[in-house]
């Protein structure tokens, strides 16, 4: 237990000089890159600016000692950000400080969340939101992203929290507003990044973009008489404290928000996790990251940091730079202070279009093409999962996106689940060892049918199983017997095992029965404790065909037998045939013929 | 197409003297038996009696000739009954005019709901109500049944609506206000109910237990001076046109209820369907099946009809009567019209405390004793739903607990769908075919893990199953190729193709590889359309477990199976053997890969 409470004891010892360089190193890269980025971040969330850098401090270093990740670096993100500003929009003005407040009140609902969810050891359930609902949903908010920029971009006067046509609209309406001094500040921004993100892949491309974006919008500003907005931000070096809402009614009124906020940033979190762990080789401890996040959140809502996640870019630019422990996170917090009070009178020359400009090459980024393109040619269910969610990211809030996404997945899911596929099987003369197949212009035996049953045999399933077994027996009335395929049956709940009993009391009243081959141990147990596996009989479960079809062979009518010309099974040989039809003689050429009986 | 809106073309032809007869016969029986049964349900409903009976009328007619289950007697029962009255107890008095109007509003949007479901295919959505949710919430109805007739059996003054707490102190502030001779009239209809359920069970019990309160009551009455409360009702035969209300604000009011009805309704109709047929083996068309329902339902709303769905005891009677086609259910109608114009005024007679009486039976028999024994001796998932389906249902509302019943029992199959087993699998060589095995007693080839999936590979299950496989292979990186026994993977999805690239590049890296075995075709198709196919090669899926071994073999690392004592595989008998001593020999231990191939394919060759 002291393990969830105390974690960082357990990468502690290997913490020696070398570490120590590397994640200095690493952390200074860290904080250079997460200048740009938190003071983009926090303007996609609707904060101001200062408090995407506080976001990168105190709940970067919690989350890093807390987590059970060593590399993931947590702060300010692109996905929680704006989950954040569409929840939140409806509530308060942008940037006021109510918003802030209430944002604040949201992180602190999250990290209680979070942490409530990582000690109930509820960490998997973030397995349940798809990846295409996740391409879909970042695909939306890159469109979201970009749309709200705009009016920055353009230098034109938008209100804020409008829907995407909502803005494209008053673009056109705003076409003579256009300031293009403005547009040309962004235009350099968007080049430079682009550029810089080609040709120099060791400097990080934000920086140099808003470099030229900042010098530019002053030069147009200072010499051209330009009126390019400016961002007009003044942090303070260190987090200014903080004091979330406890009222009752707030956190009514935040609590779906704080709800949809807290599965998406879990999700990015456990995913860059689990991604980064992949790479090192790391085990990653689901619900530790959950109380990691958690405990960062809360503790940041203290020190003006909004929600914190984990951050893709920045950890795998962590992972890069050589980092060894999590204290490379610790060094980047302290780092970002450290940078911060050198540049910050800077900051308040950049300009909101540069910003923008930076802003929309995020939002491309984010547009994951080729996976885009993967899921459309693989899935078409996948990829109505992913138009879906996309589509509602755009006309519906963002939380509601997502659920809506979630339970789509899930609902198409259990669509499939429910209705397993019940395949005739015919042993197959053509292969090798007489493998079962499933071949409609093979011979079946007259008495006993073979099926394979592919799904669960859960409650959802039973009914349509049970309809199908019942079109096969009405179709065969005289294939009494009933040998189940068993193995891809994964398991069996309390409606699966009636429903097996009720087609062995059909069966068996007809002088029929049900045979069951290779079902699984813990399936067997709950049938036995049901007590239907003596209503179906010990002697009818089999583990391997062989056994399964000497068995029911034993069971059959030998009449019918005699007069069968299909002789599908190594055990018929042994029957003399006589058909209607036959002449005696006939019968007895054909009996020479036949070779020894085999006991397979 | 056409059948959906004339079902009963498909049986007519099937009508002759002899079944007409048969059904007649049957229609007298169940007329009979539905008469008690509709005055008791409509006092579950909260409606006053009369609508019990009008609602056993047209809407049966409709659903039998609309329907597609041969025998299925529709009209009023416990459960529609308990859900309506606890939807609307909280937005109307009980038996008042308000209540009755939200009553037909109520069945005409279930009625419309039930025909929009039936059109639209969505019929098997039934499906995923389980039947411990279904045993459940009958246990926890026969509670809320039991609480509501207290007042009738005590013949003590209680206010409707009251939830299980309220109640029972409530009846317990007015304990001395009991009427003594309303609770010996419920103890006499009950024991000779009972009585008649035991000794003449051709009867129907509950004829003979209203019979019996009823006269008791009568002579309590009139000689003791007694005052047991009698039923109010003005029976006419014949169901008096009424209109549901189609105000927006009402069917707002009331549109939760009407889905939790309308799910309720849907659930016991085909249940009752699927199991009659089971016995007729007839065949149930479940959107039929909707439609029917919804249509009676609609046209019941407007002739004094509450929610109607099919009847359990009443189609089995049915059944047994000797029915034989849906034309039972049509005289039945007309047989009760017929019995109320002859008995209709004796019926107000009927004390409410013989209902009652009549009613604790009902509620007795509704909880399936050997049901909920045998969930909770079998599974403990199915008793946690069934524990919170009764619970929700006598705590909390009665349509929330449906719901809740059904959420939980997904969300169980779905957490227990997301962790699929993984198993490490050996050939045996106890058996003659070598067949894998997971006995862990066996050894395992040092450079290929075996495993099998058993489960399907979606999203929910993808990172699960990523994590065991990275887990397996940290546990022993030397077994480098993995071979999946995908036989037992009913689904992959994209996500879980990605599991399988990203296992698959994590091994590739140190020189090793995923091979699968038996994939569906289905699943092998999304991987190739993925791309995770190329990835992984195409020579690495195999059918036959032979072919596989022998693939995988070729690429192991000689030097390690020189060493090996295991020899797992029938090909590793083909290698010299060499102690674990370290010799700079090892090293020339190389076979030409072609005539290694042909003395493993003429190895396998024999097994065949």
């Amino acid at each position: 237990m002291w393990r969830h409470f105390l974690p960082f004891l357990l990468w502690w010892p290997e913490v020696n000089r070398k570490t120590l360089r590397a994640d200095g190193l690493a952390g200074l890269t860290g904080a250079i890159v997460v200048l740009p980025q938190g003071v983009a971040f926090a303007t996609i969330a609707g904060m101001p600016p200062e408090y995407g850098l506080y976001a990168a401090m105190v709940p970067a270093v919690v989350a890093a000692l807390f987590g059970s990740s060593r590399l993931l670096v947590s702060g300010p993100t692109t996905a929680a950000s704006v989950v954040l500003f569409s929840t939140l929009s409806t509530m308060a003005a942008p940037g006021t400080a109510t918003y802030v407040y209430f944002a604040l009140t949201l992180t602190f609902m999250v990290g209680c969340i979070q942490l409530a969810m990582g000690l109930a050891r509820l960490g998997h359930l973030v397995n349940f939101i798809s990846h295409s609902v996740i391409v879909g949903f970042t695909a939306g908010a890159a469109l979201l992203i970009a749309s709200s920029q705009t009016k920055h971009f353009l230098g034109i006067d938008l209100p804020s929290g409008l829907q995407v046509y909502q803005v494209v609209t008053g673009v056109f309406q705003r076409v003579s507003q256009i300031d293009w001094m403005t547009v040309l500040v962004g235009l350099l921004t968007l080049g430079s990044g682009l550029a810089a993100r080609r040709w120099f892949k060791q400097v990080p491309y934000m920086l140099i973009a808003i470099t030229v974006g900042t010098v530019s919008g002053l030069g147009f500003n200072e010499f051209l008489y330009g009126n390019v907005a400016l961002v007009g931000v003044t942090p303070e070096a260190l987090p200014p404290l903080s004091m979330p809402s406890f009222s009752f009614t707030t956190w009514q009124e935040l609590a779906p928000a704080a709800l949809a906020v807290t599965l998406f940033a879990l999700t990015e979190a456990v995913s860059i996790a689990r991604s980064l762990a992949a790479r090192t080789g790391d085990l990653i401890d689901g619900n530790q990251e959950f109380i990691g996040q958690g405990l960062s959140n809360m503790v940041g809502a203290f020190f003006s940091g909004y929600v914190a996640t984990g951050s893709f870019n920045r950890s795998a630019v962590n992972y890069e730079a050589g980092a060894r422990t999590p204290l490379s996170s610790v060094f980047s917090s302290v780092l970002l202070v450290v940078v911060l009070l050198a540049v910050a009178p800077l900051l308040s020359y950049m300009p909101k279009a540069s910003m923008a400009g930076v802003l929309y090459l995020v939002a491309v980024g984010l547009v994951d093409v080729q996976q885009i393109r993967i899921i459309f040619r693989a899935s078409r269910t996948d990829a109505t999962v992913l138009a879906v969610t996309f589509a509602a990211t755009l006309l519906f809030e963002l939380d509601f996106a997502i659920m809506l996404g979630v339970m789509l997945s899930l609902v198409i899911y259990l669509h499939q689940a429910s209705r397993p596929r019940v395949l005739v099987r015919v042993p197959d003369p053509r292969q090798p060892r007489r493998r079962f197949n499933t071949d409609a212009t093979l011979p079946e035996c007259p008495q006993m049918k073979l099926v394979r049953i592919d799904g669960a045999l859960f409650f959802g399933a039973v009914n349509y199983v049970a309809e199908r077994l019942r079109v096969i027996f009405k179709r065969n009335p005289e294939q009494k017997h009933l040998l189940i395929l068993a193995r891809p049956i994964n398991f069996i709940d309390v409606a699966g095992a009636e429903m097996l009993a009720r087609e062995n009391a059909t069966r068996k009243g007809i002088g029929g029965g049900i045979y069951l081959h290779q079902l699984k141990e813990d399936s067997k147990a709950l049938l036995r404790r049901a007590g239907f596996y003596d209503e179906i009989g010990n002697d009818n479960f089999f583990d391997h065909k062989g056994e399964a079809i000497a068995g029911i062979f034993d069971k059959l009518d030998k009449n019918i037998c005699a007069r069968c010309s299909k002789r599908i099974f190594n055990e018929c040989k042994t029957i003399p045939r006589m058909s209607g039809a036959m002449s005696a003689t006939l019968r007895e050429g054909r009996e020479k013929t036949q070779p020894r009986p085999t006991a397979d | 197409m056409w059948y959906r809106f004339v079902p009963f073309l498909v049986w007519w032809p099937d009508v002759s003297r002899q079944s007409l007869r048969a059904d007649v016969l049957a229609a007298l029986t169940g007329a009979i038996v539905v008469l008690p049964q509709g005055v008791a349900f409509a006092t579950i409903a909260g409606m006053p009696p009369q609508y019990g009976l009008y609602s056993a009328m047209a809407p049966a007619v409709i659903a039998a000739l609309f329907g597609s289950s041969r025998l299925m007697t529709s009209g009023p029962t416990t459960p529609a009954s308990i859900v309506l009255f606890s939807s609307l107890a909280v937005l109307a008095v009980p038996g008042s005019a308000t209540f009755v109007y939200f009553a037909l509003t109520l069945t005409f949007m279930v009625g419309l709901i039930q025909m929009a479901m039936g059109f639209a295919r969505l019929g098997y959505l039934v499906d995923f109500i389980s039947d411990s949710v279904i045993v459940g919430f009958s246990a926890g109805a026969a509670i809320l049944i039991l609480l509501s007739q207290t007042r009738d059996v005590l013949g003590i003054d209680l206010p409707r609506g009251l939830n299980v707490q309220e109640l029972l102190i409530a009846t317990y502030e007015r304990l001395p206000e009991i009427n003594w001779m309303s609770v010996a009239v419920a103890m006499v209809s009950l024991g000779s109910g009972v009585f008649a359920k035991r000794v003449f069970p051709s009867v129907p019990y509950m004829v003979v237990a209203m019979f019996t309160g009823g006269v008791l009551a009568l002579g309590l009455n009139t000689y003791l001076f007694g005052d047991v409360e009698l039923i109010q009702l003005s029976a006419v035969a014949l169901p008096p046109l009424s209109a549901p209300g189609f105000s927006f604000t009402t069917w707002q009011q009331l549109a939760p209820s009407a889905f939790a009805v309308t799910f309720f309704a849907l659930t016991q109709t085909i249940s009752i369907a699927r199991s009659l047929a089971s016995r007729t083996g007839d065949r149930i068309d479940t959107n039929q099946e909707f439609i029917g329902q919804g249509l009676s339902n609609v046209i019941g709303s407007f002739l004094s009809s509450y929610v109607s769905t099919g009847s359990f005891n009443r189609s089995s009677v049915n059944y047994e009567a000797g029915a034989r086609t849906p034309l039972a259910n049509v005289f039945t109608a007309v047989a009760l019209v017929a019995l109320l114009f002859a008995v209709g005024p004796l019926l107000s007679f009927m004390p409410k405390a013989a209902t009652a009486g009549v009613l604790f039976l009902v509620a007795i028999g509704i909880i399936d004793t050997v049901a909920i024994r045998k969930i909770f001796r079998t599974s403990r998932a199915d008793s946690v739903v069934l524990s919170i389906t009764f619970l929700a249902t006598v705590l909390l509302t009665v349509d929330f607990a449906i719901m809740l019943g059904v959420l939980v029992s997904i969300v169980i199959f779905l957490n227990r769908s997301s962790q699929p087993m993984i198993n490490t699998q050996m050939p045996d060589p106890r058996n003659p075919r070598r067949r894998f095995n997971s006995d862990a007693a066996l050894p395992e080839c040092p450079q290929v893990k075996i495993v099998q999936i058993d489960g399907a590979l979606f999203f929910g299950a993808a990172n699960h199953v990523g994590e065991q496989l990275r887990i397996l292979f940290s546990h022993s990186s030397q077994q480098k190729h993995l071979l999946v026994l995908a036989r037992t993977i009913n689904l992959i999805d994209t996500v879980g193709a990605e599991v399988l690239a990203r296992e698959h590049r994590r091994r590739r890296a140190l020189g090793g590889g995923i091979y699968v075995h038996q994939i569906r075709d289905k699943a092998l198709k999304l991987l190739r359309s993925t791309g995770v196919a190329a990835q992984i090669g195409e020579e690495n899926f195999f059918v036959s477990k032979g072919e596989a071994v022998a693939g995988i073999f070729e690429k192991l690392d000689r030097k390690i199976c020189a060493q090996c004592s295991r020899r797992v595989f029938n090909e590793c008998k083909i290698l010299p053997r060499q102690q674990a001593v370290r010799s700079p020999t090892v090293t020339h231990v190389s076979i030409d890969s072609d005539s290694e191939s042909t003395i493993t394919r003429h190895l396998r060759e024999p097994a065949r």
